[in-house]
């Protein structure tokens, strides 16, 4: 076991170095970087206060700028920035050095949760990432207590009542509402019970109301879960199925076990079989497939629910990072992404081969 | 492999036999076969051309063919706009005419609406008009038919690619299987809608560049299956006996492992369809879809969202989402059970 678990996190580096070294390309490529920014920046400073100093052709300018290149000299009319000033800038964003040194700083960095500050805000990414880190959390536990609270119960009683209406009709509706992606749900509940037209029993976006601050604890917390709840259903909602079929299906698989046929036939109560010997085996698959559960709830589904109902979260963190091109944020974001959910994978694994012992993920990979 | 007995036709085969007696699954395949083949007579269904012209002892199918004006007796060389009165009586005139059923394209501007659209739906526009004045229900047909062609398209393709690299990394093993999995942990970790978003500010991104772009992230997910399958299927003791009688891997393969692995790869593909539809709509939706102008299901959906007061709008788009993914999802529930060895 503990060979399996140190095998596994020495596999996460070369994940974690791979990683690494396509941001560094993309944010050594890619139009827009941090210097360009800050060029920009000066020299929109600097046409206000000279005027039309460098009108000719000047965006241009700024585009075709190569930082990793000598050339910045020649390409001084275009931006109509001081050379030095620019040299200045490079030091600062540490371009003066080369790629492979860059590049070594940046893992040192990665590595100590360093990522810098923010080129559009200012900010450090990692107080940033701190700052909406609880946002992200609550929608993901939130929705993944709702989801075991809800299929569980649903999932043994469709186990028992196998075959019966309930359980056909059931599984149709989940089989629907499986195939319905969150955000089209979450389009849904703004339409009907945000969008001021039909229900307007919701806020619209936004995780507390204006007036947070003023409130009592109670209503504090009252504010927090009205403003959680269309976002949440919208993500319950599409995720419980799987679940709900996971434990029908375990369910029914220990049901046909004979240490079950044994408890009846020494006359135990049917109530005392299932919920006192059945349950428990069948729920110990559940509990450890939690881990999983929570990186899909968590990093995969929260992005677009977040961009759709405003919600100051990771995922909208990094997608108006895109948006605004500040690169050092984005895959700030997506390095913890992938680290925490590269951890939660492994953890979840344990959790598989400590419940069922005969689960062996070394000799599958063998 | 008995080559002496005939193959069974596919409508005699057990999977279909089991998936006919699977009445909602049936019906689901039915309804989306008819619903995609109705969209792919879009361009006669709803067009602001005529779909037959009889003009002068000439008959013209303009839905096809692009005609200028001075066919009809016009002067302009460009091509003839069917709407103007002038052209409509210079053919009556001298022939007739038939319009399809919904005279519009999802690309047409409608210039004569009584109200500022979005416009609720009446006699002309059955689903009303969007926010730029186009005809709902015409860009339903052209984006519903884009929508899933473009989900084919990009099924077939990374089926192709998800069979032969998780075939390979599940039967070969080893350092194969190792570095793909090494190399599928780091592509899966790059979000494609950040990539999508930074590559729109240096390309403007079309049709072909929006497939490749998908099927760079999509193929991932079957690989994942078929790499499981193959290697599960490779501890069986009958691929052991190939082995001893000297079959060589390449014979293994193609006449062993991946008939039985491909069962499950042919039950996932009504969900990546599901998928490959969603991941477009939601691209669209969000602006980093296929280009403006398209005809897209996402992009109504994003009207509706706009103007949330305009139902027709919204429900629209929800309702035509919803039943093309749940019909897929039910055709591929069906499959699942039909196909199951295990039953």
């Amino acid at each position: 076991m503990r060979h399996y678990i140190f095998r596994r996190l020495g596999l996460m580096i070369p994940t974690l170095l791979g990683i690494m070294l396509i941001n560094f390309c993309v944010v050594q490529m890619s139009p827009g970087g941090p210097v360009e920014r800050a060029i920009a920046a000066l020299k929109d400073g600097s046409q206000i206060k000279g005027g039309n100093l460098l009108n000719s052709g000047g965006d241009a300018g700024v585009q075709g700028v190569n930082l990793t290149n000598n050339k910045l000299g020649n390409q001084k009319n275009y931006t109509g920035v001081d050379e030095r000033v620019i040299e200045q800038l490079n030091k600062f964003y540490g371009f003066d050095k080369p790629a492979w040194q860059r590049f070594l700083i940046m893992i040192k960095n990665y590595l100590m949760f360093n990522f810098g500050d923010s080129v559009s805000t200012g900010q450090p990414i990692i107080e940033m990432i701190l700052h909406r880190m609880p946002v992200s959390l609550s929608i993901g536990f939130w929705s993944t207590l709702l989801i075991y609270s809800l299929s569980i119960p649903l999932g043994i009683k469709q186990a028992i009542k196998k075959d019966s209406r309930f359980d056909r009709i059931s599984t149709i509706v989940l089989i629907m509402l499986s195939s319905l992606p969150a955000f089209l749900l979450a389009i849904f509940l703004i339409i009907v019970f945000a969008g001021g037209r039909y229900f307007s029993w919701f806020p619209l976006s936004g995780l507390v109301s204006d007036n947070f601050a003023s409130l009592s604890p109670l209503a504090k917390i009252a504010d927090y879960f009205w403003h959680l709840v269309l976002p949440i259903s919208a993500s319950v909602i599409g995720g419980f199925t799987g679940l709900t079929i996971l434990t029908k299906n375990s369910f029914l698989e220990e049901l046909a076990k004979p240490y079950v046929m044994l408890a009846r036939a020494i006359g135990m109560g049917e109530r005392h079989v299932l919920y006192g010997v059945v349950f428990r085996n069948a729920m110990l698959l559940l509990i450890a497939g939690l881990p999983a559960m929570i990186v899909s709830m968590f990093f995969t589904s929260n992005l677009l629910i977040e961009i759709i109902f405003s919600l100051n979260g990771l995922g909208l963190m990094g997608y108006e990072a895109a948006l605004t091109r500040d690169y050092s944020v984005v895959f700030a974001t997506l390095y913890i992404f992938t680290l925490m959910s590269l951890v939660l994978g492994l953890i979840g694994d344990i959790c598989y081969s400590l419940v069922d012992p005969r689960i062996n993920f070394e000799r599958m990979e063998g | 492999m008995q080559p002496t007995t005939r193959k069974p036709s596919f409508f005699q085969t057990r999977g279909f036999k089991r998936f006919r007696a699977n009445k909602l699954s049936f019906y689901a395949a039915v309804i989306f076969l008819l619903l995609f083949g109705v969209s792919l007579f879009a361009d006669v269904l709803a067009n602001d051309r005529p779909v037959v012209v009889y003009y002068k002892h000439h008959v013209y199918f303009p839905v096809f063919q692009s005609l200028p004006e001075t066919t009809f007796g016009g002067v302009l060389r460009g091509e003839t706009d069917y709407s103007l009165m002038s052209i409509r009586s210079e053919i009556n005139n001298n022939g007739f005419y038939i319009m399809p059923p919904i005279h519009y394209r999802y690309d047409s501007i409608i210039t004569d609406l009584k109200q500022p659209s979005p416009t609720p739906p009446d006699r002309r526009h059955w689903l009303g008009t969007d926010s730029s004045a186009g005809d709902v229900l015409a860009e339903l047909l052209y984006g519903f038919r884009i929508s899933v062609l473009f989900g084919f398209m990009l099924t077939i393709a990374s089926t192709i690619i998800g069979v032969i690299a998780g075939g390979a990394m599940g039967f070969f093993g080893g350092k194969i299987d190792l570095l793909g999995q090494r190399f599928m942990e780091i592509w899966g970790a790059i979000p494609m809608l950040f990539l999508l978003i930074i590559l729109s500010s240096l390309i403007v991104p079309n049709f072909w560049w929006l497939f490749f772009l998908l099927l760079l992230f999509g193929w991932m997910q079957l690989t994942h299956l078929v790499r499981a399958e193959v290697l599960r299927v490779r501890q069986q003791d009958y691929i052991k006996a190939a082995r001893v009688m000297g079959l060589s891997s390449w014979r293994i393969i193609t006449h062993h492992v991946l008939p039985n692995a491909l069962t499950s790869v042919v039950t996932f593909l009504p969900f990546l369809l599901a998928g490959s539809v969603t991941t477009l709509t939601s691209l669209d939706f969000l602006g980093f879809g296929l280009p403006p102008g398209s005809p897209s299901l996402g992009y109504l959906l994003k009207e509706g969202k706009d103007n949330i007061n305009a139902l027709w709008l919204s429900m629209t788009s929800f309702i035509v989402i919803t039943t093309q993914l749940s019909l897929l999802t039910f055709i591929g529930a069906g499959l699942r059970d039909a196909l199951d060895p295990r039953r």
